[in-house]
């Protein structure tokens, strides 16, 4: 069998490629026509085949029939260019329409607001033009793919007439609109798909399924089961309907769902496309609208919890104000009452004694001491609840401290305890009320002298550190125990018979007044120490 | 004779309550904290026992759960400034409760009511 010689094509720079019309000519069919044939145009044999025109040889008439075969492939090759234009015009159309919607969602933080713009665009007759599409996103706090909004007609009426209502309505105006709008009209689907709410786990849930799978899917009647369908068919009528997911680098947001319900159109594998186009586009938008919601939600949350929070505490300040008002009167009554009791008690006795001419001075002694003990509960009380004026002026702490040692002189002997000082401090001037600093100092050494034992040590000293001046008093008596700690600065709490429970609260409130604090530390039946700090308002030299 | 103890922590008051019983011709034990209480109680078994409640050592209803667990048959009277106790369960338990007064004859009748004249 003859085997043809393939001649390369004569064209400058096609020269890889082999003549057919040089191998037609020979009559060998087994060269079919390529997609050159723009080549062709300016092929040498081929021009010589047209000036020649056609003739009765074989080679002629196979050349004839060639050319037919072209002229065809040129108005299919024409078509197909139209076609191609008409698609790019539509592909331009989409990508204009993605850009209006992803300019004007970029314009909002509203998520409805986003939402019901880009389900516009896709129901809009200008590009995507589906008869109903919806959001569904993921709600990760509650595990969910929740429906977010929904935009199409309830049915085929609320169809027309909406139809009619937007024809002369450019999208970009109805853009506009939405986005002016202070208050968004709901659309009428968005009260059926905000109430979808589907478990994530729920996999026999197309939605669900879909979401993980991350790829656009076209489901009509015929491809999902049966469960499927019905588990769709609770929230919307469908025929066929398509599921883009909204994804762009990370896990997925959610997804779109679309279809043609009412005009029964079908999908196109070009409408699935430009679809996906836009839900990529959008995603990265949703994301930064999602927090921004999250974020302004959070601090809504914020704001509301502080105002309840500021409530409660006011509430919890009243009460336990209030709270402490009630103890304080419970306990200064008390207080009141046993004196009183003694007093009426002895008054009784006193008056049946005149009769029987027995008054005895015992019974009057005891009623002027109780009288006494109502009024230094009385000045106590009132010492305690005045207001904090003080009358400062600047005072040598060691000298103070000494002079009041010099006063407790004889409680001190009776007591049989060992003092020692040391005050370590070269600048000793502390702004203070002389009166109430030293009720402060008799009232502490007071308490070590009653805890300790005869043979006891008490220690007290001086020292300045961080603009303090710190007064120590240190017993090794009783101690403290851990249920009297508590108390310790309560008024009335009281371990001592014949004390008043006012001693410590009304040091702590002097102490207070003048910016200081009184610590203390205790060891039960080893010893207590009580410091107070003083604030040294003077101006400390560096000293040697 | 019908002897009483009388368990209070107000020396002077303690005073008053003697002096006033042993008027009446009752024989008067006076205790001042929750310990001399159970101890008197131990020992000298009185007829009857006027019980503070406030105490500096014990509470007073403690004191008066450890009288009833000596002698159950000894009545005591709660005699207190406060009246809330009266609610409390513990105090259920003893015999009388008097709020405190400076009026004694209240105290006497209650005495008089649940161990009688002497």
């Amino acid at each position: 069998m003859h085997v043809p010689e393939k001649i390369p094509c004569d064209l400058a720079g096609y020269s890889s490629k082999i003549c057919w019309l040089h191998n037609l000519a020979d009559g060998d069919s087994r060269f079919e026509i390529q997609d050159d044939i723009l080549v062709c145009r300016d092929c040498v044999h081929f021009k010589d085949v047209i000036n020649r025109g056609f003739g009765r040889r074989t080679a002629d008439q196979t050349l004839g029939k060639t050319i037919a075969r072209l002229l065809m492939l040129v108005s299919e090759k024409t078509m197909r260019l139209e076609n191609t234009s008409r698609q790019l015009k539509l592909k331009a159309e989409e990508l204009t329409l993605i850009k209006i919607i992803t300019d004007a969602v970029i314009k909002t933080t509203n998520l409805n607001k986003a939402l019901k713009i880009i389900l516009t665009g896709v129901t809009s007759g200008r590009a995507f033009g589906f008869n109903r599409a919806g959001i569904f996103l993921i709600d990760e706090r509650h595990e969910m793919l929740m429906g977010k909004y929904a935009v199409g007609p309830r049915d085929k009426d609320e169809a027309l007439r909406i139809w009619n209502e937007i024809k002369n309505l450019s999208f970009e105006k109805q853009i506009e609109n939405i986005l002016r709008d202070p208050v968004m009209e709901l659309d009428s689907l968005y009260d059926t798909v905000s109430r979808i709410k589907i478990p994530l786990t729920d996999e026999t849930n197309i939605l669900v399924k879909s979401l993980w799978e991350g790829e656009p899917k076209f489901l009509n009647r015929d491809s999902i089961n049966e469960e499927m369908a019905r588990k769709i068919g609770i929230y919307f009528d469908f025929n066929e309907f398509v599921i883009v997911p909204l994804r762009a680098d990370g896990p997925p947001l959610g997804l779109m769902v679309a279809d043609n319900y009412y005009t029964g159109q079908p999908i196109t594998e070009s409408s699935i496309d430009a679809l996906q186009t836009l839900a990529t586009a959008c995603t990265a938008l949703l994301e930064r609208t999602l927090l921004h919601q999250q974020l302004s939600d959070r601090l809504k949350e914020l704001e509301h919890f502080n105002a309840l929070l500021r409530e409660n505490q006011n509430y919890l300040i009243q009460s336990e104000r209030l709270a402490d008002i009630g103890k304080l009167a419970a306990t200064v009554a008390h207080e009141f009452k046993t004196p009183l009791v003694t007093i009426g008690g002895y008054a009784r006795r006193m008056r049946r004694m005149i009769n029987a001419g027995r008054i005895e001075k015992k019974d009057l002694d005891i009623i002027s001491s109780e009288v006494l003990r109502l009024e230094r509960i009385t000045s106590e009380l009132l010492e305690y609840s005045r207001k904090p004026y003080l009358e400062k002026k600047t005072h040598n702490i060691n000298d103070l401290v000494r002079n009041s040692l010099g006063f407790m002189k004889s409680q001190i002997r009776s007591s049989d305890i060992e003092i020692s000082t040391e005050f370590d401090i070269k600048e000793p001037q502390v702004e203070l009320d002389e009166r109430r600093f030293r009720q402060v100092v008799f009232n502490i050494i007071g308490n070590a002298l009653e805890a300790m034992e005869p043979g006891g040590k008490l220690t007290i000293t001086t020292k300045a550190e961080n603009g303090y001046v710190e007064l120590k008093i240190e017993d090794n008596g009783k101690g403290i125990s851990e249920d009297e700690k508590e108390h310790l600065f309560t008024p009335f709490f009281t371990t001592k018979s014949g004390g008043s429970g006012l001693g410590l609260p009304i040091s702590k409130k002097i102490v207070e007044d003048h910016g200081g604090r009184i610590e203390f530390r205790s060891q039960f039946s080893s010893g207590t120490q009580f410091s107070i700090f003083m604030p040294q308002n003077i101006e400390i030299e560096g000293g040697n | 004779m019908h002897s009483i103890l009388v368990v209070e922590d107000e020396k002077n008051l303690l005073d008053l309550y003697r002096n006033e019983f042993e008027d009446v011709g009752y024989t008067v034990h006076p205790a001042e904290t929750g310990r001399d209480a159970i101890d008197s109680v131990k020992k000298k078994r009185p007829d009857l026992v006027i019980l503070d409640i406030k105490l500096t050592d014990m509470e007073g209803l403690q004191v008066l759960d450890e009288i009833k667990a000596i002698d159950k048959t000894i009545p005591v009277i709660i005699n207190s400034a406060y009246s809330v106790y009266k609610s409390d369960f513990s105090s259920w338990m003893a015999d009388d409760y008097i709020v405190k007064s400076s009026d004694l004859s209240v105290l006497l009748n209650k005495v008089r009511e649940l161990i009688g004249n002497n």
